[in-house]
């Protein structure tokens, strides 16, 4: 019996995507290998369906009929609106996918690439919360139409992603152990022998460098941090992490935050709430989930939360990880 | 000391036969030959008696490293195969194979890893 790896990589969702799958069946290449044609066809998909930087996107199409009434929408978009508007209700509104009008307003208004690095002197108008607009936001399930109001607009990126890393692992678990990781969300099912998954945990402030190695036998692993997307207005370093309650970034004591969690959608979520919410309210939240976490504070300290599944944090600056 | 007892027996039964002195007719390369025979026999019996005793000793390929030898972060080598698939990329339609890896699966480096988004 000889055990195969099979990786696939490729880019999607302006991140680099990879899925592994373990299987001791030689019979089953060719059915490996659809299924990873099939998970890039499918992150290729709900870029196109969900992505707000492509303006033929149904969320896009969503975003510019606010305020116009109720919009039938496809079922890709709906299942993953009504789990974001799940997300934000868990959350107490501090995930809000309602928050686009705020981070385009910040300046990211266009795919991060293309983001310059010191825009206006002056925001040319102060931010406007977006905290519990997410309530405003009527499904009506019978005809699957969506009531967005003229001063909203949806961002779905990150649990877009959270979702597609779900669907895909789940889909191809009956071919044999796999992970599937999405620009840092990833998530594993199975195991070979009992042998964990090893995953680098990046070092926030030197992200050559992994920090702490999680050896994983189930569920995802998201990060958060406020260091990667980031850019300067006027006398501000802002970053894509807004803040409902205060419609700019996000301003806590945080610097990083990796979430374990069962899924990918709950990793990405929780990931990004702790971020904002800080460390003592952070830690609560993780805790009273039954998740666990990683936090790097703004300052460098370190903080497990929870039964974190890491094998070793290792001290700041102290290590290189090829 | 398993492996050197055969080799004992065997040396024992020569000399026990006297039989190469007193065999009549018997030439000078006759008695080297039956000393050869001798020999061999002792040699095969020690080569058998080594094998068979060697028999519990499970074969390299088998062997099961604890997961508590596993690297650490500071000492992870690069992920071989990971590098392997890299660089035999791309193989068609585009998933990658690594026909050699070790029938029991032990990571030498993440695989991955997750990083901020």
């Amino acid at each position: 019996m000889t055990t195969m790896l099979y990786g696939h990589h490729f880019r999607a969702m302006n991140a680099g995507v990879g899925v592994w799958v373990w299987s001791t069946d030689a019979e089953r290449t060719s059915m490996i290998r659809a299924g990873m044609r099939w998970a890039e066809d499918l992150f290729a998909g709900v870029e196109a369906e969900l992505s707000r930087f492509r303006s033929t996107s149904a969320l896009s199409r969503l975003n510019r009929a606010a305020g116009h009434g109720p919009q039938v929408i496809s079922p890709m978009l709906w299942t993953v609106l009504v789990a974001a508007l799940d997300a934000a209700h868990e959350s107490g509104g501090i995930f809000d996918p309602t928050v686009l009008r705020s981070l385009e307003h910040a300046g990211y208004d266009r795919s991060f690439d293309a983001i310059e690095p010191i825009g206006p002197e002056e925001l040319n108008a102060p931010p406007a919360p977006t905290f519990d607009s997410w309530r405003r936001v009527r499904l009506d399930d019978a005809t699957r139409s969506v009531d967005l109001p003229g001063d909203l607009a949806l961002d779905l990126g990150g649990i877009a992603k959270g979702w597609t890393v779900d669907h895909v692992t789940l889909a191809l678990a009956p071919l044999g152990p796999v992970l599937v990781d999405a620009g840092g969300d990833l998530r594993v099912v199975g195991t070979v022998d009992g042998e964990p998954w090893p995953i680098g945990v990046q070092e926030p402030f030197t992200p050559e460098r992994d920090r702490a190695l999680v050896r994983l036998r189930c569920g995802a692993l998201a990060t958060s941090s406020i260091g990667g997307r980031r850019w300067q207005r006027g006398d501000r370093m802002l970053h894509h992490v807004i803040d409902s309650r205060t419609g700019t970034s996000a301003d806590s004591d945080l610097y990083a935050v990796t979430v374990h969690a069962p899924d990918a959608i709950t990793a990405d979520v929780a990931a990004k709430v702790v971020l904002v919410l800080g460390t003592g309210a952070g830690t609560a939240y993780v805790l009273k989930r039954g998740l666990s976490a990683l936090l790097t504070g703004t300052d460098g300290r370190e903080m497990v939360v929870g039964n974190f599944p890491h094998q070793e944090v290792v001290p700041y600056g102290s290590c290189h990880c090829a | 000391m398993r492996r050197s007892r055969p080799m004992k027996t065997a040396a024992t039964t020569g000399p026990a036969n006297g039989a190469r002195a007193q065999r009549p007719g018997g030439s000078a390369a006759s008695g080297q030959w039956w000393k050869a025979w001798v020999l061999l026999t002792s040699l095969g019996a020690t080569v058998l008696g080594w094998v068979a005793f060697s028999t519990g000793e499970p074969p390299v390929e088998s062997a099961v490293v604890a997961p508590d030898t596993a690297p650490r972060p500071t000492q992870v080598a690069p992920a071989r195969h990971m590098n392997e698939l890299e660089q035999t990329r791309p193989l068609p339609p585009s998933a990658g194979m690594l026909p050699a890896m070790p029938q029991k699966l032990v990571f030498q480096a993440p695989v991955t890893r997750t990083r901020r988004s």
